[in-house]
């Protein structure tokens, strides 16, 4: 992390840090990527089911059917479970009829 | 639990339908002493059962004319042209909300100690946290100043202060109660929940709120099953799960104490307990720090001076460029913490580091969701404590983001799931201060929560007899 990328994420949000404020992000930042560093890397592949290894591609159809993404809107960065899908499909149904 | 009748709402409905109380005999409100209200508002509200019964709201979420400041400098001055959702179905059944509370900035924080108007004490310890984001509502309704607060819940907000409160807090399943009127931090996992004195009076305000709303595209359509009411159920043929990585972190003394005191609880009332594995729950709150940072981040670019509370524009000859008055005013209007997570937003998100952080984060919070439905397929709730500690010293903690954000380990992945959550009363610490037990349900599984810890509320000694604010003499 340096001086400079500091600068440009400033210039990214508009916002303007103290030198200070700028020191202690830096510091801030550099904490934040020494623990996503202990975070389980991305698998090759798609991974393995609970294995704590993560999809580095698109999910394959069989895992996506058992994810639904309530009636929302696809948020970036976000998922919902709400139950199964309809096999082959991507409508929601409703955990508790079945339906 | 074992307050008199009186002081909770199940309880003096149901002797106010006995006719055995009169309105005019409910415990009156006391005065905030917390410095947690920041507006109130006497305007009588519709009939209903919630009438008789004084409510706050957390400073994000939208009422018709009252600030809706998320406790920042920014938005200082702007008031909701509109009413959220929640608050309007609540309101429908009588609520009267009087009272708008501090919480932290936008809601990011643990201690409500990143407002505007300065922090908030705990009613319990005065020189101790309420817990945050939310921790004004805690305040005023362990204060005895509102019987009931909403409040919203992103990692833990509405947990987190109801444990170091002695309240109870629900957070419901995501897209349970509409976010219509809730100001968006990080929208995937933003829900308004409810703080109050027990189990019956949560469900009851959840009852009311919950159900689908055509004005928020991520309200659940499912309907919203009829809660348990205050009466004891049993608790043969419940299953609960006992999540061992999870409970694998440090805890303090007390807290853990308390945490057998009702695990052995829980077997005397007959429910049978199970092991449920989420490897990947401990490491959620990098997962929630990289996520959440992102959306704010992008929701939060919306405040820009241009049409929502202050713009700054410095006199200089030409006036300002927009880009220069944009700057002065986010540089003026955000507070230090919500200045850091956007910062920390845009870093995860920026090219270089963006697969790395976010993007991992994104994919390992889909396969902690997997994790944790899996364990739902054995049992009906799973315990845990609500946080790994009681309220701390106001002053300890605000400038280290990484032991605020340690208050969170317990709370966050459900909220990484979308999963309900609620937190009850476990008893107290060496130090006479609260300590939450947490459940958690599968989704939609309100219901089960509310059956559950009713049946742990009956059992646990957590009494007026051990001072809670709002009983004292």
């Amino acid at each position: 992390m340096d001086s400079r990328r500091i600068a440009y994420l400033q210039q990214l949000t508009g916002l303007k840090l103290t030198p200070a404020e700028a020191r202690r992000l830096e510091r801030d930042l550099a904490q934040l990527d020494r623990q996503a560093a202990l975070l389980p890397r991305l698998a090759q592949g798609h991974g393995s089911p609970g294995d704590g290894t993560v999809p580095a591609a698109p999910m394959p159809l069989e895992f996506q059917e058992e994810l639904v993404e309530g009636n929302a809107p696809d948020l970036e960065g976000g998922f919902f479970v709400v139950g199964r899908a309809r096999p082959g499909g991507s409508e929601p149904v409703d955990p508790e009829s079945g339906a | 639990m074992n307050f008199p009748d009186r002081h909770t709402m199940a309880g003096a409905l149901q002797l106010m339908r006995e006719g055995r109380l009169d309105p005019a005999g409910l415990p009156p409100t006391r005065p905030d002493t917390c410095g947690a209200v920041i507006f109130t508002d006497d305007t009588p509200g519709l009939p209903g059962h919630l009438q008789h019964f004084p409510a706050a709201l957390k400073a994000n979420i939208a009422r018709q004319g009252w600030p809706t400041t998320c406790s920042s400098a920014l938005l200082a001055g702007y008031r909701s042209p509109f009413t959220a959702s929640a608050v309007r179905r609540l309101e429908a059944a009588g609520a009267r909300f009087v009272l708008s509370t501090a919480m932290d900035e936008f809601g990011m924080g643990s201690s409500c100690e990143y407002a505007v108007t300065g922090p908030v004490a705990n009613p319990w310890a005065k020189g101790r946290t309420p817990g945050g984001s939310s921790g004004g509502a805690a305040a005023v309704v362990a204060g005895g100043t509102a019987w009931y607060a909403l409040g919203s819940d992103t990692g833990g907000s509405v947990r987190l202060p109801a444990a170091y409160c002695g309240l109870v807090g629900f957070k419901p399943t995501w897209g349970r109660v509409s976010r219509l009127g809730l100001v968006a931090f990080a929208s995937s996992l933003d829900t308004v929940g409810v703080l109050a004195r027990c189990v019956a009076d949560a469900a009851l305000v959840m009852q009311a709120m919950a159900g689908h709303d055509p004005g928020d595209a991520t309200s659940l359509s499912s309907p919203v099953p009829s809660f348990p009411g205050p009466a004891p159920v049993r608790g043969k043929g419940l299953r609960v799960g006992i999540p061992r990585d999870l409970l694998e972190c440090d805890m303090a003394p007390g807290v853990r104490r308390c945490w057998e005191a009702a695990r052995q609880e829980m077997l005397a009332a007959g429910l049978e307990f199970r092991e449920v594995r989420w490897p990947l729950a401990a490491q959620g709150v990098t997962m929630y720090q990289i996520l959440a940072a992102a959306e704010a981040a992008s929701n939060l670019a919306r405040f820009d001076g241009s049409f929502y509370g202050r713009r700054v524009e410095e006199p200089v000859p030409g006036g300002l460029a927009f880009q220069d008055s944009l700057q002065a005013t986010r540089t003026a209007g955000f507070g230090p913490e919500v200045k850091r997570r956007i910062l920390w937003g845009a870093h995860v998100l920026a090219e270089g580091y963006r697969e790395d952080l976010y993007l991992r984060a994104r994919a390992l919070r889909h396969n902690l969701g997997r994790q944790m439905l899996a364990g739902f397929e054995q049992v009906d709730v799973v315990a845990l404590p609500t946080a790994p500690e009681t309220a701390f010293p106001l002053g300890q903690r605000p400038d280290d983001p990484v032991a605020m954000h340690g208050s969170d380990v317990f709370t966050v992945p459900a909220s990484l799931a979308g999963l309900p959550a609620l937190s009850l009363p476990a008893g107290v610490d060496e130090a006479g201060l609260p300590v939450g037990l947490q459940l958690v349900g599968p989704p939609l599984g309100e219901d089960v929560l509310v059956r559950v810890a009713g049946l742990l509320e009956a059992r646990i000694q957590f009494s007026a007899e051990q001072e809670v604010p709002w009983c004292r003499p």
